[in-house]
């Protein structure tokens, strides 16, 4: 009896009970007071555990927490080489003066415009959380001082041991890329251009690799996506490249 | 749809699903504006974990506002996740905030929302219903705080190592009739529900 009690308490409350059977129900709440008592004991044990839910989805959230800690151990870190004012500039004048040589030569325009784009490239900004001798710290070193056949080697090193380090990820992805290897950086850029963490900054790498390695209209169609993508930090980056690859393939097919 | 980008109506949908769908929803939202909420609490004397105890706790008001189909959609998830956070800070710090400050602090999208509602477990109930769903046994408490989530009886049978979905079915309802049993004992636990749900 107390099961079938039970059972029919607990399809009420989960809301299963056909039309019929659950008017019956609420009929007979109004009439049985043991069945009346033994529904509000049931609903409350439901309330009970909906209460306990919650504290184990802040449990959650702090284990998720905890995991995003672990994944960040960054250190704060000098500008890169690409970012210091001289190197822009060099690379500014190295280009205009390879322009007016160049300019019969397609590809070599182009490569000197993605390149003046990825110096500009903003790195994702880092604030200081972990130990300066950890492997990833080490490995952000090298990146930082321009050093990216090592700051890959490391980078790879640490993926073996925790394959889902996002950062990793995308440093390696960026590392290989400027290491001239953009077919091996591709897949990890992909990944990175995934992430929610360097979504955007992968995207806008990921782009700049394809130049290395598709077809000059496919890219320049995942460039101009981009640059009309209102709100994306990379826009206007995206916005300058495509116009300046558009003058610079415009003019050698007389467009 | 792991680690892509979720829509607003997709973490809705996801969110009210329950179970593992929650899960990957919820982590999503977490890492999308942690960085933004801390920033704005640790700029204004907050500690990180200060900060990060506050974000945590707008990220489950924000839950169960969806789960309850208490959230209407008048803002964005993100305005109204931002919102509540801003709401909490003030009233975990009114002493050194005034209202003024508080004001200021929102924008215009926040302001319109007005002041969000939600439920807290303080850490007193936290503790005694703790240890209400401790005194379980046979993992009796990983069943029901699963069901309670909506995981899926599949979900739970993978999690838990049941062999199918009616083996934890059974286990659900077994577990909770002694749960209610417990509860019949103990009616001060009925006092701590009476309190906080409406």
């Amino acid at each position: 009896m107390a099961e079938q009690m039970f059972e029919r308490i607990e399809a009420y409350l989960e809301g299963v009970l056909p039309e019929n059977e659950r008017m019956q129900f609420e009929k007979e709440l109004q009439t049985n007071p043991e069945l009346k008592e033994e529904y509000i004991l049931q609903k409350d044990t439901h309330s009970l555990l909906k209460l306990s839910a919650q504290l184990a989805v802040k449990e959650k959230l702090k284990r998720i927490d905890q995991e995003i800690e672990s994944e960040a151990k960054v250190v704060s870190i000098k500008k890169p080489l690409w970012r210091e004012t001289w190197f822009q500039i060099a690379a500014v004048v190295l280009l205009l003066l390879g322009t007016g040589y160049l300019w019969m030569s397609n590809s070599y325009n182009k490569d000197q415009l993605i390149q003046q784009a990825f110096a500009e490239y903003q790195a994702d900004p880092f604030t200081s959380r972990g130990t300066e001798d950890s492997p990833f710290s080490q490995a952000m070193q090298a990146y930082n001082s321009g050093n990216f056949e090592r700051a890959s080697k490391s980078l790879q090193e640490i993926l073996k041991e925790s394959p889902d380090n996002i950062d990793a990820i995308h440093y390696l992805g960026i590392s290989l890329y400027a290491s001239g290897n953009s077919k091996e950086a591709l897949p990890y850029l992909e990944r990175s251009a995934d992430s929610v963490k360097h979504g955007e900054a992968g995207r806008w790498i990921k782009i700049l690799a394809c130049f290395d390695l598709e077809e000059k209209d496919r890219c320049m169609h995942e460039l101009s996506l981009l640059a009309t993508e209102e709100g994306h930090p990379y826009q206007d980056n995206a916005e300058k490249l495509y116009d300046r690859l558009n003058s610079v393939w415009g003019k050698m097919f007389g467009k | 749809m792991n680690k892509g980008n979720y829509t607003d109506a997709q973490l809705i949908s996801s969110i009210k699903a329950g179970g593992n769908a929650c899960d990957q929803a919820i982590a999503w939202i977490y890492r999308k504006h942690l960085d933004a909420v801390l920033s704005f609490i640790m700029a204004r004397n907050g500690s990180r974990e200060e900060a990060k105890d506050i974000f945590q706790d707008a990220v489950l008001s924000l839950l169960m506002s969806i789960q309850e189909g208490k959230f209407e959609g008048k803002s964005s998830l993100s305005t109204y996740l931002h919102a509540i956070s801003k709401n909490l800070w003030y009233r975990r710090f009114r002493r050194s905030i005034t209202a003024d400050e508080y004001k200021a602090s929102l924008n215009k999208d926040e302001i319109e929302l007005g002041d969000p509602e939600y439920l807290m477990v303080d850490q007193d109930t936290e503790a005694q219903l703790q240890g209400l769903m401790d005194s379980l046994k046979d993992k009796c408490k990983e069943v029901l705080t699963m069901w309670a989530q909506k995981y899926s009886m599949k979900e739970i049978a993978a999690a838990l190592g049941y062999s199918n979905e009616q083996v934890v079915r059974n286990k659900k309802n077994h577990c909770l009739k002694e749960l209610k049993e417990l509860v019949r004992k103990n009616p001060e636990v009925r006092n701590l529900i009476g309190e906080l749900l409406t």
